[in-house]
Protein backbone atom coordinates (compact mmCIF):
# COMPACT_ATOMS: atom_id res chain seq x y z
CA UNK A 1 0.00 0.00 0.00
CA UNK A 2 2.40 2.59 1.11
CA UNK A 3 4.76 1.05 -2.16
CA UNK A 4 1.51 1.85 -4.60
CA UNK A 5 1.48 5.46 -2.29
CA UNK A 6 5.03 6.29 -2.85
CA UNK A 7 4.92 5.24 -6.97
CA UNK A 8 2.18 7.41 -7.70
CA UNK A 9 3.68 10.20 -5.94
CA UNK A 10 6.90 9.55 -7.68
CA UNK A 11 5.02 9.18 -10.77
CA UNK A 12 4.07 12.65 -10.33
CA UNK A 13 6.78 14.67 -9.33
CA UNK A 14 8.84 12.77 -12.20
CA UNK A 15 5.53 14.21 -14.33
CA UNK A 16 5.39 17.44 -12.80
CA UNK A 17 9.23 18.15 -13.64
CA UNK A 18 9.03 16.21 -17.63
CA UNK A 19 6.16 18.06 -18.95
CA UNK A 20 6.97 21.68 -20.28
CA UNK A 21 2.85 22.57 -19.92
CA UNK A 22 2.57 25.79 -17.92
CA UNK A 23 0.40 24.11 -15.27
CA UNK A 24 -0.91 26.84 -13.02
CA UNK A 25 1.05 25.21 -9.83
CA UNK A 26 4.07 26.95 -10.75
CA UNK A 27 5.61 30.22 -9.66
CA UNK A 28 5.33 33.26 -12.40
CA UNK A 29 9.02 34.23 -12.79
CA UNK A 30 7.27 37.76 -14.77
CA UNK A 31 5.59 37.91 -11.58
CA UNK A 32 8.16 37.76 -9.23
CA UNK A 33 10.44 40.04 -10.90
CA UNK A 34 7.34 42.65 -10.93
CA UNK A 35 7.12 42.10 -7.04
CA UNK A 36 10.53 43.33 -7.53
CA UNK A 37 10.45 45.70 -9.12
CA UNK A 38 7.14 47.15 -6.93
CA UNK A 39 9.58 47.09 -3.96
CA UNK A 40 12.08 48.99 -5.67
CA UNK A 41 9.97 51.40 -7.06
CA UNK A 42 8.09 52.71 -3.87
CA UNK A 43 10.88 54.24 -2.06
CA UNK A 44 13.85 55.87 -3.54
CA UNK A 45 17.45 54.98 -2.79
CA UNK A 46 18.62 53.94 0.39
CA UNK A 47 18.39 57.23 2.50
CA UNK A 48 21.73 58.25 3.93
CA UNK A 49 20.30 58.88 7.50
CA UNK A 50 19.48 55.85 8.25
CA UNK A 51 22.81 54.51 7.23
CA UNK A 52 24.01 54.44 11.02
CA UNK A 53 21.18 52.16 11.40
CA UNK A 54 21.30 49.55 8.83
CA UNK A 55 22.07 46.36 9.98
CA UNK A 56 23.60 43.11 8.79
CA UNK A 57 21.59 40.09 8.33
CA UNK A 58 22.86 36.73 6.97
CA UNK A 59 20.47 35.46 4.39
CA UNK A 60 20.55 31.83 4.10
CA UNK A 61 21.17 31.12 0.56
CA UNK A 62 21.50 27.68 1.01
CA UNK A 63 18.11 27.67 1.60
CA UNK A 64 17.15 28.37 -2.35
CA UNK A 65 20.16 27.03 -3.49
CA UNK A 66 20.68 23.87 -5.16
CA UNK A 67 17.34 23.51 -7.22
CA UNK A 68 17.17 21.84 -10.33
CA UNK A 69 14.99 22.70 -12.98
CA UNK A 70 11.52 23.32 -12.32
CA UNK A 71 12.40 21.24 -8.71
CA UNK A 72 9.74 21.96 -6.31
CA UNK A 73 12.10 22.15 -3.41
CA UNK A 74 13.58 25.18 -4.91
CA UNK A 75 9.83 26.76 -5.67
CA UNK A 76 8.87 26.01 -2.19
CA UNK A 77 11.53 27.68 -1.37
CA UNK A 78 10.31 30.71 -3.25
CA UNK A 79 7.08 30.15 -2.00
CA UNK A 80 7.81 30.32 1.60
CA UNK A 81 10.12 33.31 0.85
CA UNK A 82 6.79 35.28 -0.14
CA UNK A 83 4.68 33.96 1.97
CA UNK A 84 6.88 35.29 4.90
CA UNK A 85 7.18 38.83 2.66
CA UNK A 86 3.52 39.24 3.09
CA UNK A 87 3.55 38.32 6.57
CA UNK A 88 5.87 41.12 7.43
CA UNK A 89 3.90 43.37 5.31
CA UNK A 90 0.59 42.90 6.77
CA UNK A 91 1.83 45.08 9.88
CA UNK A 92 -0.03 48.37 10.49
CA UNK A 93 1.84 51.24 10.45
CA UNK A 94 3.61 50.70 6.92
CA UNK A 95 5.48 53.86 6.05
CA UNK A 96 3.45 56.84 4.48
CA UNK A 97 7.08 58.16 2.78
CA UNK A 98 6.42 55.40 0.19
CA UNK A 99 3.84 54.95 -2.99
CA UNK A 100 0.93 53.96 -1.29
CA UNK A 101 -0.44 52.67 -4.50
CA UNK A 102 2.61 51.10 -5.56
CA UNK A 103 2.76 49.17 -2.33
CA UNK A 104 -0.68 48.12 -2.07
CA UNK A 105 0.14 46.84 -5.69
CA UNK A 106 2.57 45.21 -4.24
CA UNK A 107 1.27 43.23 -1.37
CA UNK A 108 -1.72 42.41 -3.87
CA UNK A 109 0.69 40.77 -6.25
CA UNK A 110 2.49 38.59 -3.20
CA UNK A 111 -0.74 37.46 -2.00
CA UNK A 112 -2.10 36.86 -5.09
CA UNK A 113 1.11 34.53 -5.98
CA UNK A 114 0.63 33.05 -2.56
CA UNK A 115 -3.10 32.39 -3.35
CA UNK A 116 -1.87 31.10 -6.86
CA UNK A 117 0.55 28.42 -5.52
CA UNK A 118 -0.70 27.27 -3.01
CA UNK A 119 -0.87 23.73 -4.59
CA UNK A 120 2.78 24.25 -4.73
CA UNK A 121 2.66 22.58 -0.53
CA UNK A 122 0.89 19.27 -1.98
CA UNK A 123 3.59 17.64 -3.70
CA UNK A 124 6.49 18.29 -1.30
CA UNK A 125 9.80 16.71 -0.27
CA UNK A 126 9.52 17.03 3.22
CA UNK A 127 12.82 16.59 4.81
CA UNK A 128 14.66 18.92 1.69
CA UNK A 129 11.36 21.86 2.61
CA UNK A 130 12.05 21.59 6.45
CA UNK A 131 15.49 22.26 6.40
CA UNK A 132 15.17 25.18 3.93
CA UNK A 133 11.96 26.45 5.52
CA UNK A 134 14.25 26.31 8.94
CA UNK A 135 16.78 28.50 7.19
CA UNK A 136 14.20 31.00 5.95
CA UNK A 137 12.23 31.44 9.03
CA UNK A 138 15.57 32.23 11.28
CA UNK A 139 15.74 34.46 8.69
CA UNK A 140 12.40 36.60 8.92
CA UNK A 141 12.59 35.88 12.16
CA UNK A 142 15.83 38.26 12.38
CA UNK A 143 14.17 40.79 10.18
CA UNK A 144 10.70 41.25 12.82
CA UNK A 145 13.25 41.59 15.77
CA UNK A 146 15.21 44.07 13.95
CA UNK A 147 11.82 45.84 13.21
CA UNK A 148 10.26 45.73 16.75
CA UNK A 149 13.51 46.71 18.23
CA UNK A 150 13.74 50.42 15.73
CA UNK A 151 10.09 50.50 16.93
CA UNK A 152 8.59 49.96 13.25
CA UNK A 153 10.57 53.42 12.60
CA UNK A 154 10.85 55.09 9.15
CA UNK A 155 14.19 53.58 9.17
CA UNK A 156 13.50 50.61 10.34
CA UNK A 157 11.32 49.83 7.63
CA UNK A 158 13.99 50.86 4.79
CA UNK A 159 16.40 48.36 5.97
CA UNK A 160 13.61 45.74 5.73
CA UNK A 161 13.10 46.86 2.73
CA UNK A 162 16.62 46.81 1.57
CA UNK A 163 16.99 43.41 2.28
CA UNK A 164 13.87 41.91 0.75
CA UNK A 165 15.02 44.00 -2.49
CA UNK A 166 18.30 41.42 -2.20
CA UNK A 167 16.39 38.26 -1.34
CA UNK A 168 14.46 38.93 -4.73
CA UNK A 169 17.18 39.64 -6.73
CA UNK A 170 19.38 37.03 -5.18
CA UNK A 171 16.14 34.62 -6.66
CA UNK A 172 16.03 36.10 -10.07
CA UNK A 173 19.62 35.42 -10.31
CA UNK A 174 20.02 32.24 -8.65
CA UNK A 175 16.77 30.33 -8.49
CA UNK A 176 15.48 31.77 -12.08
CA UNK A 177 15.10 27.88 -13.02
CA UNK A 178 12.34 27.07 -10.42
CA UNK A 179 10.28 30.13 -11.81
CA UNK A 180 8.11 29.70 -14.78
CA UNK A 181 9.07 31.92 -17.60
CA UNK A 182 7.03 32.51 -20.74
CA UNK A 183 8.91 31.34 -23.61
CA UNK A 184 8.48 33.82 -26.38
CA UNK A 185 8.29 32.37 -29.81
CA UNK B 1 -45.19 34.92 30.55
CA UNK B 2 -41.38 35.01 30.12
CA UNK B 3 -42.46 32.05 27.48
CA UNK B 4 -44.44 33.24 26.00
CA UNK B 5 -42.72 36.83 25.71
CA UNK B 6 -40.51 34.83 24.17
CA UNK B 7 -42.77 32.92 21.81
CA UNK B 8 -44.03 36.54 20.56
CA UNK B 9 -40.64 37.47 19.72
CA UNK B 10 -39.44 34.60 17.93
CA UNK B 11 -42.55 34.82 15.90
CA UNK B 12 -41.94 38.04 15.17
CA UNK B 13 -38.34 37.84 14.36
CA UNK B 14 -38.90 35.34 11.42
CA UNK B 15 -41.89 37.92 10.19
CA UNK B 16 -39.63 41.16 10.72
CA UNK B 17 -36.64 39.01 9.12
CA UNK B 18 -39.02 38.53 5.49
CA UNK B 19 -40.03 42.37 5.56
CA UNK B 20 -36.82 43.41 6.12
CA UNK B 21 -35.19 40.84 4.04
CA UNK B 22 -34.43 42.03 0.20
CA UNK B 23 -33.50 39.27 -2.17
CA UNK B 24 -29.65 39.46 -3.30
CA UNK B 25 -28.89 40.16 -7.05
CA UNK B 26 -28.07 36.57 -8.69
CA UNK B 27 -25.67 35.79 -11.17
CA UNK B 28 -22.60 38.29 -10.57
CA UNK B 29 -20.59 38.15 -13.74
CA UNK B 30 -18.12 40.21 -15.01
CA UNK B 31 -17.66 40.97 -18.91
CA UNK B 32 -14.14 42.14 -19.46
CA UNK B 33 -12.32 43.17 -22.65
CA UNK B 34 -8.84 43.68 -22.17
CA UNK B 35 -8.98 46.45 -19.24
CA UNK B 36 -12.94 46.95 -19.55
CA UNK B 37 -14.33 45.53 -16.20
CA UNK B 38 -17.87 45.45 -16.43
CA UNK B 39 -19.70 43.95 -13.21
CA UNK B 40 -23.22 42.75 -14.17
CA UNK B 41 -26.11 40.79 -12.48
CA UNK B 42 -29.89 39.35 -12.85
CA UNK B 43 -32.13 41.10 -10.34
CA UNK B 44 -36.20 39.73 -10.19
CA UNK B 45 -38.34 42.44 -11.07
CA UNK B 46 -41.53 40.79 -9.93
CA UNK B 47 -40.52 40.61 -6.46
CA UNK B 48 -40.04 44.03 -5.65
CA UNK B 49 -42.41 46.61 -7.63
CA UNK B 50 -40.58 49.87 -6.20
CA UNK B 51 -37.55 51.64 -7.18
CA UNK B 52 -34.11 49.30 -6.10
CA UNK B 53 -30.88 50.91 -6.26
CA UNK B 54 -27.53 48.84 -5.98
CA UNK B 55 -24.43 49.38 -4.54
CA UNK B 56 -21.23 48.06 -5.78
CA UNK B 57 -17.88 47.97 -3.72
CA UNK B 58 -14.44 46.25 -4.19
CA UNK B 59 -11.60 45.71 -2.48
CA UNK B 60 -7.76 44.20 -3.07
CA UNK B 61 -8.32 40.77 -1.46
CA UNK B 62 -5.07 40.78 0.58
CA UNK B 63 -6.25 43.55 3.04
CA UNK B 64 -6.48 42.66 6.23
CA UNK B 65 -8.90 45.73 7.65
CA UNK B 66 -11.73 45.57 5.17
CA UNK B 67 -11.58 48.67 3.70
CA UNK B 68 -13.88 48.77 0.71
CA UNK B 69 -13.88 51.30 -2.01
CA UNK B 70 -17.48 52.10 -3.67
CA UNK B 71 -17.65 52.39 -7.04
CA UNK B 72 -21.45 52.32 -8.27
CA UNK B 73 -23.76 53.96 -5.40
CA UNK B 74 -27.47 53.89 -5.97
CA UNK B 75 -27.44 52.93 -9.28
CA UNK B 76 -31.00 51.50 -10.93
CA UNK B 77 -28.48 49.60 -13.23
CA UNK B 78 -28.00 46.08 -12.96
CA UNK B 79 -24.60 46.53 -14.07
CA UNK B 80 -21.19 48.50 -12.99
CA UNK B 81 -18.35 50.05 -14.69
CA UNK B 82 -15.03 49.33 -13.44
CA UNK B 83 -12.90 50.59 -16.14
CA UNK B 84 -12.29 53.91 -14.19
CA UNK B 85 -11.62 52.56 -10.45
CA UNK B 86 -7.62 51.76 -11.99
CA UNK B 87 -7.59 48.10 -10.82
CA UNK B 88 -4.20 46.61 -11.13
CA UNK B 89 -4.24 44.36 -14.20
CA UNK B 90 -1.80 41.64 -11.93
CA UNK B 91 -3.49 42.35 -8.04
CA UNK B 92 -6.65 40.38 -6.68
CA UNK B 93 -9.69 41.22 -6.03
CA UNK B 94 -12.83 41.18 -4.23
CA UNK B 95 -16.43 42.64 -5.56
CA UNK B 96 -19.76 43.12 -3.99
CA UNK B 97 -22.82 43.53 -5.41
CA UNK B 98 -26.30 44.46 -2.69
CA UNK B 99 -29.95 45.98 -3.55
CA UNK B 100 -31.67 48.43 -1.07
CA UNK B 101 -35.08 49.77 -1.23
CA UNK B 102 -36.96 51.65 1.17
CA UNK B 103 -34.00 51.98 3.31
CA UNK B 104 -33.58 48.11 3.31
CA UNK B 105 -30.48 46.44 2.35
CA UNK B 106 -29.67 42.63 0.88
CA UNK B 107 -27.09 40.90 1.91
CA UNK B 108 -23.85 41.58 0.09
CA UNK B 109 -23.10 39.10 -2.91
CA UNK B 110 -19.47 38.42 -3.49
CA UNK B 111 -16.78 37.53 -6.39
CA UNK B 112 -13.38 37.40 -6.61
CA UNK B 113 -11.47 38.57 -9.28
CA UNK B 114 -8.34 38.76 -11.16
CA UNK B 115 -7.70 40.91 -14.52
CA UNK B 116 -4.93 38.56 -15.09
CA UNK B 117 -6.66 35.21 -15.21
CA UNK B 118 -10.29 36.65 -15.30
CA UNK B 119 -10.48 39.55 -17.78
CA UNK B 120 -10.84 38.20 -21.63
CA UNK B 121 -8.22 39.71 -24.29
CA UNK B 122 -9.63 41.66 -27.47
CA UNK B 123 -8.39 40.72 -30.76
CA UNK B 124 -5.60 43.03 -32.24
CA UNK B 125 -6.88 46.86 -33.03
CA UNK B 126 -5.82 46.91 -36.51
CA UNK B 127 -4.11 45.10 -39.06
CA UNK B 128 -2.63 46.03 -42.55
CA UNK B 129 -1.26 43.97 -45.06
CA UNK B 130 1.19 44.81 -47.71
CA UNK B 131 2.84 43.20 -50.71
CA UNK B 132 6.11 42.37 -50.93
CA UNK B 133 6.98 41.01 -54.26
CA UNK B 134 5.03 37.33 -53.99
CA UNK B 135 4.93 37.38 -50.63
CA UNK B 136 2.71 39.46 -47.76
CA UNK B 137 3.82 41.57 -44.78
CA UNK B 138 1.12 41.55 -41.88
CA UNK B 139 1.50 44.67 -39.25
CA UNK B 140 -0.63 44.06 -36.15
CA UNK B 141 -1.25 46.48 -33.67
CA UNK B 142 -1.53 45.65 -30.34
CA UNK B 143 -5.08 45.67 -28.49
CA UNK B 144 -5.33 48.47 -26.81
CA UNK B 145 -6.23 49.27 -23.06
CA UNK B 146 -8.74 51.62 -21.89
CA UNK B 147 -6.30 54.61 -22.05
CA UNK B 148 -5.20 53.73 -25.63
CA UNK B 149 -2.16 51.79 -24.47
CA UNK B 150 -0.58 48.60 -25.58
CA UNK B 151 -1.96 45.39 -24.08
CA UNK B 152 1.75 44.38 -23.98
CA UNK B 153 2.63 46.28 -20.89
CA UNK B 154 -0.04 43.78 -18.94
CA UNK B 155 0.62 40.79 -20.54
CA UNK B 156 4.10 40.93 -21.89
CA UNK B 157 3.77 37.86 -23.49
CA UNK B 158 1.17 38.32 -25.74
CA UNK B 159 0.89 36.34 -29.15
CA UNK B 160 -1.05 35.81 -32.51
CA UNK B 161 -1.91 33.25 -34.44
CA UNK B 162 -2.36 34.20 -37.92
CA UNK B 163 -4.83 32.54 -40.50
CA UNK B 164 -4.39 32.93 -44.18
CA UNK B 165 -5.63 31.48 -46.97
CA UNK B 166 -5.91 31.62 -51.08
CA UNK B 167 -9.45 33.05 -51.77
CA UNK B 168 -9.26 31.68 -55.20
CA UNK B 169 -8.27 28.10 -53.56
CA UNK B 170 -10.31 28.56 -50.19
CA UNK B 171 -13.01 31.42 -50.70
CA UNK B 172 -14.60 30.55 -47.46
CA UNK B 173 -11.71 30.02 -45.61
CA UNK B 174 -12.15 26.42 -44.77
CA UNK B 175 -8.68 25.14 -44.47
CA UNK B 176 -6.55 28.14 -43.38
CA UNK B 177 -2.92 27.53 -42.80
CA UNK B 178 -1.47 28.45 -39.41
CA UNK B 179 1.49 31.25 -38.04
CA UNK B 180 2.21 31.84 -34.78
CA UNK B 181 3.61 34.54 -33.71
CA UNK B 182 5.04 37.71 -31.03
CA UNK B 183 5.88 39.89 -33.86
CA UNK B 184 3.77 42.51 -34.76
CA UNK B 185 5.28 42.28 -37.72
CA UNK B 186 5.12 38.79 -39.53
CA UNK B 187 5.90 37.59 -43.42
CA UNK B 188 3.84 35.05 -44.82
CA UNK B 189 5.80 32.82 -46.45
CA UNK B 190 5.65 30.48 -49.77
CA UNK B 191 2.48 32.49 -51.65
CA UNK B 192 2.26 32.44 -54.90
CA UNK B 193 2.23 35.92 -56.79
CA UNK B 194 -0.24 37.33 -58.06
CA UNK B 195 -2.97 35.58 -55.91
CA UNK B 196 -5.73 37.03 -53.08
CA UNK B 197 -4.82 35.85 -50.00
CA UNK B 198 -7.06 36.57 -46.91
CA UNK B 199 -6.34 37.12 -43.45
CA UNK B 200 -7.55 36.30 -40.04
CA UNK B 201 -5.51 37.14 -36.68
CA UNK B 202 -6.37 36.05 -32.89
CA UNK B 203 -4.66 37.29 -29.93
CA UNK B 204 -3.33 35.02 -27.20
CA UNK B 205 -1.79 34.65 -23.77
CA UNK B 206 -1.05 31.24 -23.51
CA UNK B 207 -0.20 30.83 -19.86
CA UNK B 208 -4.07 31.61 -18.85
CA UNK B 209 -5.52 30.06 -22.01
CA UNK B 210 -6.87 33.33 -23.19
CA UNK B 211 -7.83 34.09 -26.70
CA UNK B 212 -9.36 36.39 -28.36
CA UNK B 213 -11.79 36.22 -31.03
CA UNK B 214 -10.67 36.85 -34.72
CA UNK B 215 -10.20 40.00 -36.58
CA UNK B 216 -12.78 40.16 -39.58
CA UNK B 217 -10.80 38.75 -42.83
CA UNK B 218 -9.09 40.91 -44.96
CA UNK B 219 -7.66 40.28 -48.49
CA UNK B 220 -4.72 41.42 -50.47
CA UNK B 221 -3.41 40.79 -53.02
CA UNK B 222 0.98 39.48 -53.79
CA UNK B 223 2.78 41.00 -56.12
CA UNK B 224 5.81 39.06 -58.28
CA UNK B 225 7.90 39.94 -61.13
CA UNK B 226 6.84 42.33 -63.46
CA UNK B 227 5.33 39.88 -66.68
CA UNK B 228 7.57 40.28 -69.91
CA UNK B 229 4.63 41.84 -72.10
CA UNK B 230 4.40 44.79 -69.75
CA UNK B 231 8.06 45.47 -70.18
CA UNK B 232 8.29 45.25 -73.63
CA UNK B 233 5.10 47.70 -73.26
CA UNK B 234 6.76 50.37 -71.75
CA UNK B 235 9.87 50.09 -74.00
CA UNK B 236 7.91 50.57 -76.77
CA UNK B 237 5.97 53.54 -75.22
CA UNK B 238 8.85 55.64 -73.88
CA UNK B 239 10.53 54.92 -77.23
CA UNK B 240 7.91 56.35 -79.38
CA UNK B 241 7.57 58.98 -77.08
CA UNK B 242 11.09 59.42 -77.21
CA UNK B 243 10.69 59.67 -80.67
CA UNK B 244 7.89 62.08 -80.81
CA UNK B 245 9.31 64.53 -78.36
CA UNK B 246 12.94 64.69 -79.33
CA UNK B 247 14.05 62.93 -82.92
CA UNK B 248 11.12 64.25 -84.65
CA UNK B 249 11.72 68.08 -84.04
CA UNK B 250 15.47 67.64 -84.32
CA UNK B 251 15.24 65.78 -87.86
CA UNK B 252 12.79 68.42 -88.94
CA UNK B 253 14.98 71.36 -87.47
CA UNK B 254 18.39 70.12 -89.43
CA UNK B 255 15.96 69.61 -92.57
CA UNK B 256 14.37 73.05 -92.96
CA UNK B 257 17.45 74.50 -90.95
CA UNK B 258 18.44 76.53 -94.38
CA UNK B 259 15.16 76.90 -95.43
CA UNK B 260 14.21 79.12 -91.74
CA UNK B 261 17.71 80.38 -92.21
CA UNK B 262 17.24 82.26 -95.40
CA UNK B 263 13.65 83.00 -94.50
CA UNK B 264 13.91 84.69 -91.39
CA UNK B 265 17.94 85.80 -91.10
CA UNK B 266 18.80 86.14 -94.89
CA UNK B 267 22.64 86.17 -95.40
CA UNK B 268 22.02 89.32 -98.50
CA UNK B 269 20.84 92.50 -97.65
CA UNK B 270 19.35 95.07 -99.06
CA UNK B 271 21.56 98.30 -99.51
CA UNK B 272 20.79 100.76 -97.36
CA UNK B 273 19.05 103.35 -99.47
CA UNK B 274 17.02 101.21 -100.85
CA UNK B 275 16.14 99.97 -97.63
CA UNK B 276 15.21 103.25 -96.37
CA UNK B 277 13.47 104.06 -99.57
CA UNK B 278 11.25 100.72 -98.93
CA UNK B 279 11.08 101.44 -95.38
CA UNK B 280 10.42 105.34 -95.97
CA UNK B 281 6.62 105.79 -96.69
CA UNK B 282 6.20 109.30 -95.09
CA UNK B 283 4.36 111.31 -97.54
CA UNK B 284 5.83 114.47 -97.29
CA UNK B 285 9.33 112.62 -98.54
CA UNK B 286 10.89 114.14 -102.01
CA UNK B 287 12.75 110.40 -103.10
CA UNK B 288 11.45 109.34 -106.02
CA UNK B 289 9.00 106.28 -105.89
CA UNK B 290 7.94 103.37 -107.85
CA UNK B 291 4.95 103.40 -107.39
CA UNK B 292 2.55 106.58 -106.31
CA UNK B 293 -0.71 106.55 -104.58
CA UNK B 294 -1.97 108.01 -107.75
CA UNK B 295 -0.13 105.76 -110.31
CA UNK B 296 -3.42 104.54 -111.73
CA UNK B 297 -4.45 107.52 -113.03
CA UNK B 298 -4.19 108.18 -116.82
CA UNK B 299 -1.79 110.35 -118.26
CA UNK B 300 -2.47 112.45 -121.04
CA UNK B 301 0.25 113.41 -123.55
CA UNK B 302 1.16 115.26 -126.68
CA UNK B 303 1.83 112.85 -129.80
CA UNK B 304 4.83 112.91 -130.39
CA UNK B 305 6.68 111.58 -133.30
CA UNK B 306 10.69 110.82 -133.00
CA UNK B 307 12.08 111.48 -136.26
CA UNK B 308 16.24 111.79 -137.44
CA UNK B 309 17.57 114.77 -137.27
CA UNK B 310 18.63 116.34 -141.36
CA UNK B 311 22.59 117.26 -141.42
CA UNK B 312 24.36 120.05 -142.05
CA UNK B 313 27.58 119.08 -142.84
CA UNK B 314 30.24 121.63 -142.27
CA UNK B 315 32.51 120.75 -145.38
CA UNK B 316 35.61 122.67 -147.16
CA UNK B 317 33.96 123.56 -150.46
CA UNK B 318 36.88 124.10 -152.68
CA UNK B 319 37.69 126.83 -155.34
CA UNK B 320 34.88 126.49 -157.74
CA UNK B 321 37.53 125.70 -160.81
CA UNK B 322 38.35 122.31 -160.25
CA UNK B 323 35.20 121.88 -158.68
CA UNK B 324 32.91 121.08 -161.57
CA UNK B 325 34.84 119.05 -162.84
CA UNK B 326 35.61 117.51 -160.08
CA UNK B 327 32.02 117.34 -159.53
CA UNK B 328 31.96 115.42 -162.93
CA UNK B 329 34.65 113.27 -162.19
CA UNK B 330 32.97 112.92 -158.75
CA UNK B 331 30.20 111.86 -160.84
CA UNK B 332 32.28 109.22 -162.94
CA UNK B 333 34.78 108.33 -160.36
CA UNK B 334 32.13 108.30 -158.00
CA UNK B 335 30.92 105.91 -160.25
CA UNK B 336 33.98 104.03 -161.05
CA UNK B 337 34.98 104.34 -157.42
CA UNK B 338 32.11 102.86 -156.30
CA UNK B 339 32.63 99.87 -158.86
CA UNK B 340 35.74 99.41 -156.55
CA UNK B 341 34.77 100.27 -153.68
CA UNK B 342 31.57 100.21 -151.88
CA UNK B 343 29.90 97.91 -154.30
CA UNK B 344 27.44 97.19 -151.54
CA UNK B 345 26.72 101.30 -151.17
CA UNK B 346 26.88 101.57 -154.85
CA UNK B 347 24.13 98.97 -155.56
CA UNK B 348 21.80 101.32 -153.52
CA UNK B 349 23.64 104.41 -154.45
CA UNK B 350 23.47 103.77 -157.93
CA UNK B 351 19.86 103.77 -158.14
CA UNK B 352 19.37 106.67 -155.83
CA UNK B 353 21.89 108.21 -157.97
CA UNK B 354 20.41 107.31 -160.62
CA UNK B 355 17.09 108.80 -160.07
CA UNK B 356 17.70 112.17 -160.45
CA UNK B 357 20.11 114.16 -158.12
CA UNK B 358 22.44 115.63 -159.45
CA UNK B 359 26.42 116.27 -157.33
CA UNK B 360 26.60 119.25 -156.28
CA UNK B 361 23.50 120.63 -155.07
CA UNK B 362 23.18 121.29 -151.92
CA UNK B 363 21.65 118.95 -149.79
CA UNK B 364 18.56 120.24 -148.12
CA UNK B 365 16.76 119.54 -144.98
CA UNK B 366 13.95 118.37 -145.32
CA UNK B 367 11.54 116.47 -143.31
CA UNK B 368 9.57 114.60 -146.02
CA UNK B 369 13.03 113.44 -147.41
CA UNK B 370 13.86 109.78 -146.93
CA UNK B 371 16.15 109.54 -144.30
CA UNK B 372 18.31 106.80 -145.66
CA UNK B 373 18.79 108.02 -149.05
CA UNK B 374 19.78 111.38 -147.55
CA UNK B 375 22.40 109.84 -145.49
CA UNK B 376 23.31 107.96 -148.48
CA UNK B 377 23.97 110.88 -150.33
CA UNK B 378 25.93 112.96 -147.61
CA UNK B 379 28.41 109.73 -147.42
CA UNK B 380 28.90 109.47 -151.19
CA UNK B 381 30.17 112.79 -151.25
CA UNK B 382 32.20 112.90 -148.96
CA UNK B 383 33.96 109.98 -150.48
CA UNK B 384 33.90 111.14 -153.40
CA UNK B 385 36.47 114.63 -152.45
CA UNK B 386 38.75 112.26 -150.64
CA UNK B 387 39.01 110.17 -153.87
CA UNK B 388 39.82 112.96 -156.04
CA UNK B 389 41.26 115.34 -154.22
CA UNK B 390 43.70 114.39 -151.63
CA UNK B 391 43.43 117.61 -149.87
CA UNK B 392 42.41 117.98 -146.57
CA UNK B 393 39.00 117.98 -145.72
CA UNK B 394 37.65 118.99 -142.86
CA UNK B 395 35.80 116.12 -140.89
CA UNK B 396 32.49 117.08 -141.44
CA UNK B 397 30.49 117.25 -138.55
CA UNK B 398 27.63 115.55 -138.97
CA UNK B 399 24.53 115.84 -137.38
CA UNK B 400 22.25 112.68 -137.43
CA UNK B 401 18.95 113.50 -135.62
CA UNK B 402 17.13 110.79 -134.21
Amino acid sequence: MALQTITWMSAFLCLAQVSSMPMPCHLQGQLVRITHNLLRDMGGHFPLECLQENVFMAFPATASSGASQLSSSGATAIYETLKNIDTLFGADDLPTKWDQQKLENFQNIVYRQIEESKCMMVSVDTSDYLFRAEGLKTYFGNIAAVLKEKNFSYCAWEVVRKELLYTLQFILEHNSDSLLWANRT
Amino acid sequence: MNVGFALVLLWSLPITNVLAELPQPQNLTLLTLNTQYVLTWDWDQTTTGNAVTFTAEYMAKMKKKKNWSRVCERTTHTRCDLTGSDLHYLGMYVLRVRASADGVNSHWVYKDFCPDIDASLGPPSRVELAPVKNLLDVTISDPLTSTQGSMKEHVPFLDYRILYWSRSDDPQGLKPKVVDSSNNLVTLPELEAWTWYCVMIQSRYDYYNKTSSYTEPQCRQTEGDTPYWQIFLYFLVSMMLCFLLVLLPSYAFFRFYRVLKNTFYPSIQLPAHIQEYLCDSSPGSDMPRLLTADSEAELCCDKLTICPEVLLLDIHVPPPLTAPPSELEQDSGRHIRQDSGDSGIYSTEGGSAQQGRSGGEPIRRDQEVDSWQTLEQVKMEAMGRESADERDLDEGVVDVCV
